[in-house]
């Protein structure tokens, strides 16, 4: 039990420990100003550096992360392709059910080729691009990390219209629980969560759907272990990116515009890895789903 | 308080010298400067230091940066000896030496972020 309530509760530790370390350190660097003024112009550059070595660690980390999911995640669905291709060919009847499933299955092997290809690689020529613009000084890259960063979301903005387009044709994606209930929940979670918080609304719309059969054949224990093991490491990157936030919210006043807003980017640019580990998840549920609604068709079960 | 009434003796007796036998005057004045500098670190500067590392003994890196301020500081009161004597080249290169010895240690903590990155810029390739 420890274990499992450490995995949940790690993240938030970074996070503590890296907000309580910088309140310290914004501390320390006014205390050390006010007894040699001279040092200022060392103690920003240095501020940078203290910054980069204490929490650099948690971008690497996040970073990491990403590169494991995406990993671990194309691996899983190749190893499923043939499976649910063969189950496909094999349940005739199935077949109109989900005749749109090749195009998800494309939508989500190009969501893993722009993971694996594109996001890391551009997020972190981005992350560098900040870096050098808050360094350097004269030179400003900035608009150049803005755009890399929003073609990258532009990008898996469009993958996720098109999954939801494509189930929307189908008719796949409607609710079941009250609209009433549903519709207030859906938009306090889209406005509280930026960016991704769209992304996680539409996944649940989908899920709902197929959740109740999944959780008959699987057990309710098994589907909250999946939807965990689905969304952990993107939650754990959302709180990642939150940290480097409020991080720069918290030292702004203190410090010079050039440490928050490096601070501030830094945030942005695991706000976007987070939005594809989001997207990762939901796609990961969503086969899984699949899967069994599947095979319980297969077994002659109607629904 | 103790500090300020040295200062204001040693400022009184530099000020007789002065008078009386010009020509020492100069190297008796950067003697009591040592003698001053001896007494502010040993009765102000290091029990500040040692009390506000005692505070934050957990957090990583402060005592570097700590000691670093310390350190610049005194190269930029040796400096401005050197500049009282009106050699301001040779307190130029004290100060290039201080900034130096700043970098490569605050450069060694560095290093491995570094070679990270250098490592990123090979995966970029």
């Amino acid at each position: 039990m420890n274990e499992i309530l450490n995995i949940f509760l790690d993240p938030l530790k970074i996070a503590g420990q890296s907000i309580l370390l910088i309140i310290t350190y914004t501390v320390i660097f006014l205390t050390i100003e006010a007894y040699v003024p001279k040092f200022k112009k060392w103690g920003d550059t240095l501020f940078i550096v203290v910054l980069v070595l204490t929490l650099g660690q948690t971008v690497m980390d996040a970073f990491s992360l990403m590169k494991q999911l995406a990993g671990i995640f194309s691996n899983f669905f190749l190893a499923l392709y043939p499976i649910i291709m063969s189950l496909l060919v094999i349940l005739n009847s199935v077949f109109s059910f989900i005749a749109w499933s090749p195009i998800i299955f494309f939508i989500f092997e190009l969501l893993i080729l722009l993971c694996e290809r594109i996001l890391i690689p551009a997020v972190t020529v981005a992350l560098i691009f900040d870096f050098c613009t808050r360094f350097i000084g004269e030179m400003s890259f900035g608009k150049a990390s803005d755009l890399i960063r929003g073609s990258v979301m532009t990008m898996i903005t469009a993958t996720v219209i098109a999954i939801m387009t494509v189930l929307s044709f189908t008719g796949v994606a409607f609710f079941t629980i009250d609209k009433a209930i549903a519709d207030p929940v859906k938009k306090v979670i889209e406005q509280t969560i930026p960016i991704v918080g769209s992304l996680i609304v539409q996944g649940f719309s989908i899920f709902n759907k197929y959740q109740s059969t999944a959780t008959t054949v699987a057990g309710l224990s098994a589907m909250t272990a999946f939807w965990v093991a689905a969304f952990y490491p993107a939650g754990k990157l959302l709180i990642h990116a939150m940290t480097f936030k409020l991080l720069a919210a918290i030292i702004e006043p203190f410090s010079s515009s050039t440490v928050s807003g490096l601070v501030d980017d830094v945030g942005k640019s695991l706000l976007v890895l987070c939005a594809v580990a989001f997207l990762l998840g939901i796609a990961f549920v969503f086969i899984w789903l699949i899967l069994m609604v599947m095979t319980q068709l297969g077994v002659g079960k109607t629904f | 308080m103790i500090f300020i009434f040295y200062a204001v003796i040693l400022l009184l007796v530099l000020l007789l010298l002065k008078d009386s036998f010009k020509k020492i005057h100069t190297l008796i004045a950067i003697i009591f400067f040592f003698i001053l500098l001896h007494f502010l670190f040993s009765m102000l500067v290091i029990p500040f230091i040692e009390k506000l590392l005692s505070y934050v003994s957990s957090v990583p890196y402060v005592a570097q940066l700590v000691y670093s301020a310390l350190f610049y500081q005194l190269g930029s009161l040796i400096h401005s000896i050197f500049e009282e004597q009106e050699y301001e080249s040779i307190g130029e290169l004290v100060m290039i030496a201080v900034r130096i010895v700043l970098l490569t240690y605050w450069l060694t903590e560095f290093a491995t972020v570094l070679s990270k990155f250098s490592s990123i810029l090979e995966k970029l390739q």
